[in-house]
């Protein structure tokens, strides 16, 4: 069941660009993304490895490090530029309004203190009306509550076993486990947006499963919306709404699931599409020629004319524009 | 495995350790060149006294002998008497320790405070200016031979500025004048105690260049591995998810990052305790400190042997003991070691 | 067939496993400090080979002695003035630069012939050998080095060779375990595992692919360990376990000095400093080409 897209979008990524200073010259790594993500929906952000998906969501929280980089553009949430707020409000917008979870969930957790210690510190953090609710209301003192509050959290995430889970080490649980620890913490405040960077391409196959029935139903509960960033197409097309394609540093076609799969009109969708083995499909594999053009001296038309088998001499030379072709389907290709 | 358990079994390696030492020490001993029997007589000895001492310290027996005499002895904590001071090595020893312990110990106090300290600021403010001029100190504090070191302060602290004392551990008609009375051993301790303040002062003065150079080394070894540590932490996964999370820079940095990095730091500490028990035995001459490292150099010149034993076991079993603590906390900090 | 394969596949991953990148040293000519270092370095490298050729007073810094001139201040005759028995200082520095810094070089390559070969033998076995060697580490690393070294030097007998031997011994141990623990690690490569599937012996695996890849570290720590060798020669010669008289060395020289420091400071601190600026170089040295060569390694 699709829930209805709203018409504002609570937040707007226009025309970002950002380029990394390196000793080989300067990298454009995004060079111009534009979407819009509406609430409580599920958008995929879908490329291939160095396409740029990771550093568009990082960029979105302000999380990359590096000194040397130049950032423009702009990123709109309910009408404010995150790009320009300095880090100090940033922090009070991640965690609350826009929270993160990453790959690896074994890594993102901290190795040396329990579970129970990280978990209660962002519940101190958060979550502090719920405290004084339990501590005056119920009488209960504060220390319990925050155990109780953060055993709620944890149902929540189908985890069980709390109070023996919060003596724990995350290196004593289970991969599958752990993110779902990192689900619990990242949905803590119920945010506006919780950005999933390729949140469950290091897990078996089968706790993927669940723990992407997990994120769906739990953020459709809160009227969370998913940035969800993957390379897989398929688990995109299993809970997203919309998908978006990306491909170096740029948005290329960005539409309804649907559409997506029975209409694709940029020549890399279709390549990607066609790329996927199907069962009963005969033949070899086919996939699209070349690599990703090297970030540093970018062709300056369409990056995707080394590869693109449609291309003409126009698309060399010029950037193509992002054209809505229908409801909700735009695409950045001349043809 | 548990606390306990790997408690445990760094203890019996203690142990083993310990028996290896005492073991070694005792051919070390039997190898030098030198008559023992000769020397423990001294001066012109008749031949029939050197065989009389000879009998009479146990030489004649066979070796396997000597070595199991040896180890009883040790066990019931008889180092055998000093060929120089012909008093316990034991009671010699038990006298000096507290001597070096106080510079060894406030050096490596200072040396892990101020040295934390430095390579936090400078991961701090990484590749800033305050970094680079971090990296050039402690390139040099590691660099700095230390007796080298030890007389250039003297140089410029009492010869050029004359603000402190040259030698020794206190002014000489002090010393009989006030004379500090043995309680702990520990100078600084006992004036306190016995309400001596004068000579407190005076001795904390003579301090402060042997502690001083006693803790540069080392200093300049932890703040170099507190910053790479460091800095090497904050680039793990567990950081960038905090920061996401909406943790506040400041606790990420300094609860999160700093505790992750100490694991590594503690190991350096174990490793500075014997780089400043070495380094005692030169700050300890130059200064005519009356320490450990003073009675060492007087029982190597004069052929000392039991007295030598007795400081190698010693400083052996403070080594193996100190590393063996640092293990257990490094343990204790960091869950994941086995 | 396969064997050719195999060995296409196992280069390219060798390449990129640790490739040395070239390039990257024209960054280390960037560095002031560097390049500084560098010149240091040749020079102490210059002094240590020509040794009395190029000392204004060879003879003495050999040591003959030039009673009536002792004791004076730096000055145009002596720049760095004379010690105790009338020795120019600057002569002797000159040639003292041989024992300290060759001494630092041999001891540290010997120390690593020694313990690399062991290293990798017990680190690859984990057998009987490898545990044995094993053991034999954790107890040598158990004690202290200089102290171990200073035994040795008091039961054979001090002298500059025996000195440098002497601190070969504790000091081979520490690369033992370097390597070990980099060969732990690159065995559990998986080109390692199809390497052992497809049939290959042990010293061709050793050599062809597990050396390669721990020789960037372990050249690192040679580098580094450059500095502390030198001051650990100067610790041993201060205390007479060395060089011995009248042989020229920069730790013997300082102890000669000591005693005069507060009048004739010229005499141990001439000498201190030239350790001190050598240790320094060495030092910066190794850690600029750390940088170039291992740079995420903390």
């Amino acid at each position: 069941m699709e829930p209805k897209i709203q018409n504002l979008p609570i937040l707007q990524v226009k025309d970002l660009n950002l380029t990394f200073n390196i000793a080989r010259g300067k990298a454009r790594v995004l060079a111009g993304v534009d979407f819009n993500l509406y609430p409580n929906e599920i958008l995929a952000l879908v490329g291939e490895t160095g396409s740029g998906k990771s550093v568009t969501a990082k960029s979105l929280l302000g999380l990359i490090p590096s000194r040397s980089k130049q950032v423009s553009g702009q990123v709109l949430l309910d009408g404010n530029d995150l790009l320009s707020m300095p880090d100090k409000v940033l922090q009070s917008i991640r965690g609350k309004r826009i929270s993160m979870i990453f790959q690896n969930p074994h890594s993102s957790i901290n190795p040396l203190f329990t579970l129970g210690e990280q978990v209660f510190r962002l519940i101190r953090l958060y979550l502090q009306d719920e405290i004084r609710e339990l501590t005056k209301k119920a009488g209960i003192p504060p220390t319990e509550a925050v155990k109780r509050i953060a055993k709620e959290k944890f149902n929540e995430v189908g985890l069980r076993d709390s109070h023996r889970l919060f003596k724990s080490y995350v290196g004593q649980i289970s991969g599958g486990m752990a993110q779902r620890v990192m689900i619990a913490q990242a949905l803590l405040s119920s945010p506006n947006i919780l950005i999933a960077d390729e949140a469950t391409s290091a897990l078996d196959v089968t706790v993927q499963a669940h723990i992407l029935k997990l994120m769906t139903n739990l953020c459709r509960q809160k009227g969370t919306a998913i940035l969800f960033i993957t390379h897989d197409l398929g688990i995109a097309a299993q809970i997203c709404d919309r998908i978006a394609v990306m491909y170096a540093g740029r948005i290329v076609e960005i539409a309804k699931t649907k559409t997506i799969f029975s209409r694709p009109l940029h020549p890399y969708t279709k390549g990607l599409l066609n790329a996927v083995p199907k069962p009963g499909r005969e033949g070899r594999l086919s996939f699209i020629p070349g690599m990703i053009p090297d970030l540093v001296n970018a062709p300056r038309g369409c990056r995707f004319y080394p590869r693109c088998d449609i291309a003409r001499p126009l698309c060399r030379e010029k950037q193509p524009e992002r054209i809505t072709v229908d409801d909700d389907h735009e695409v950045s290709c001349v043809f | 495995m548990s606390l306990f358990l790997f408690v445990c079994r760094r203890t019996l390696g203690l142990v083993l350790l310990l028996l290896v030492l005492s073991s070694l020490v005792f051919f070390f001993a039997r190898s030098l060149p030198g008559d023992v029997a000769a020397l423990y007589i001294g001066g012109n000895a008749k031949p029939e006294q050197i065989e009389r001492a000879r009998i009479e310290l146990g030489l004649d027996k066979p070796l396997y002998i000597q070595y199991l005499r040896y180890m009883e002895k040790l066990i019931h904590g008889d180092l055998g008497i000093s060929l120089r001071t012909h008093r316990p090595v034991l009671k010699d020893l038990i006298e000096k320790i507290p001597m070096s312990l106080e510079l060894v110990i406030l050096a490596l106090f200072f040396a892990t405070l101020f040295g934390v300290f430095t390579g936090v600021i400078a991961t701090w403010y990484q590749n800033a200016w305050p970094d680079t001029v971090i990296k050039w100190i402690t390139s040099a504090c590691v660099s700095i031979p230390i007796f080298f070191l030890a007389l250039i302060l003297q140089i410029l602290f009492f010869n050029i500025l004359g603000w402190l004392p040259l030698q020794g551990r206190i002014d000489t008609f002090l010393e009989f004048s006030n004379p500090i009375q043995q309680i702990t051993g520990f100078s600084l301790i006992d004036t306190l105690i016995t309400g001596n303040v004068t000579v407190f002062f005076n001795v904390a003065r003579h301090m402060v260049l042997p502690v001083f150079a006693l803790m540069v080394a080392s200093f300049g070894m932890i703040a170099r591995l507190t910053r790479s540590s460091l800095i090497d932490v904050m680039q793990q996964d567990y950081i960038l998810s905090a920061r996401a999370l909406g943790i506040s820079e400041r606790t990420v940095f300094f609860y999160y990052g700093l505790r992750n990095a100490l694991s590594p730091v503690l190991t350096i500490i174990g490793l500075s305790v014997a780089l400043i028990l070495l380094a005692t035995f030169y700050v300890e001459m130059i200064f005519n400190w009356p320490g450990i490292g003073y009675y060492a150099l007087a029982a190597i010149l004069s052929l000392d042997y039991t007295a030598l034993m007795g400081v190698a076991l010693m400083i052996g079993t403070v080594y193996v003991v100190a590393n063996t603590l640092m293990d257990i906390v490094r343990r204790m900090v960091d869950p994941r070691i086995k | 067939m396969e064997k050719e394969a195999f060995d296409i596949l196992s280069a390219t991953v060798l390449k990129e496993h640790r490739k040395i990148k070239w390039f990257k040293l024209s960054l280390f000519f960037r560095k002031k400090s560097a390049v500084m270092a560098l010149a240091i370095l040749i020079a102490g490298i210059i002094m240590a080979v020509l040794g009395s050729a190029i000392a204004p007073y060879p003879d003495q810094g050999l040591g003959e002695v030039n009673i009536s001139e002792r004791l004076c201040p730096p000055s145009a005759a002596y720049w760095f003035g004379t010690d105790t028995y009338g020795r120019d200082i600057l002569s002797r520095v000159i040639c003292g630069a041989r024992v300290s810094i060759f001494g630092g070089f041999f001891i540290v390559i010997c120390a690593a012939f020694i313990g690399v070969p062991l290293g990798l033998w017990a680190g690859y076995n984990e057998g009987f050998s490898g545990g044995l060697i094993l053991r034999i580490v954790e107890l040598f690393l158990s004690f202290p080095s200089t102290l171990i070294a200073m035994g040795i030097s008091l039961v054979v007998g001090a002298g500059s060779i025996t000195a440098l031997v002497a601190l070969i011994i504790p000091w081979w141990p520490w690369y033992t375990r370097l390597v070990m623990g980099e060969v732990f690690s690159i065995k559990r490569m998986l080109y390692v595992e199809a390497a052992q599937m497809l049939g290959y012996g042990k010293f061709y695996i050793l050599w062809k692919h597990i050396l390669p890849n721990i020789l960037t570290p372990v050249i690192v720590v040679i580098l580094l360990d450059l500095g502390p060798a030198i001051i650990a020669i100067g610790l041993l010669s201060f205390l007479g376990l060395g060089t011995q008289s009248p042989n020229a060395d920069w730790g013997l020289m300082v102890w000669e000095g000591a005693s005069n420091i507060l009048d004739q400071w010229w005499i141990a601190i001439v000498p201190g400093a030239a350790m001190f600026i050598m240790v320094i170089a060495f030092n910066l040295f190794g850690d600029a080409l750390k940088e170039i060569l291992e740079p995420d390694r903390p």
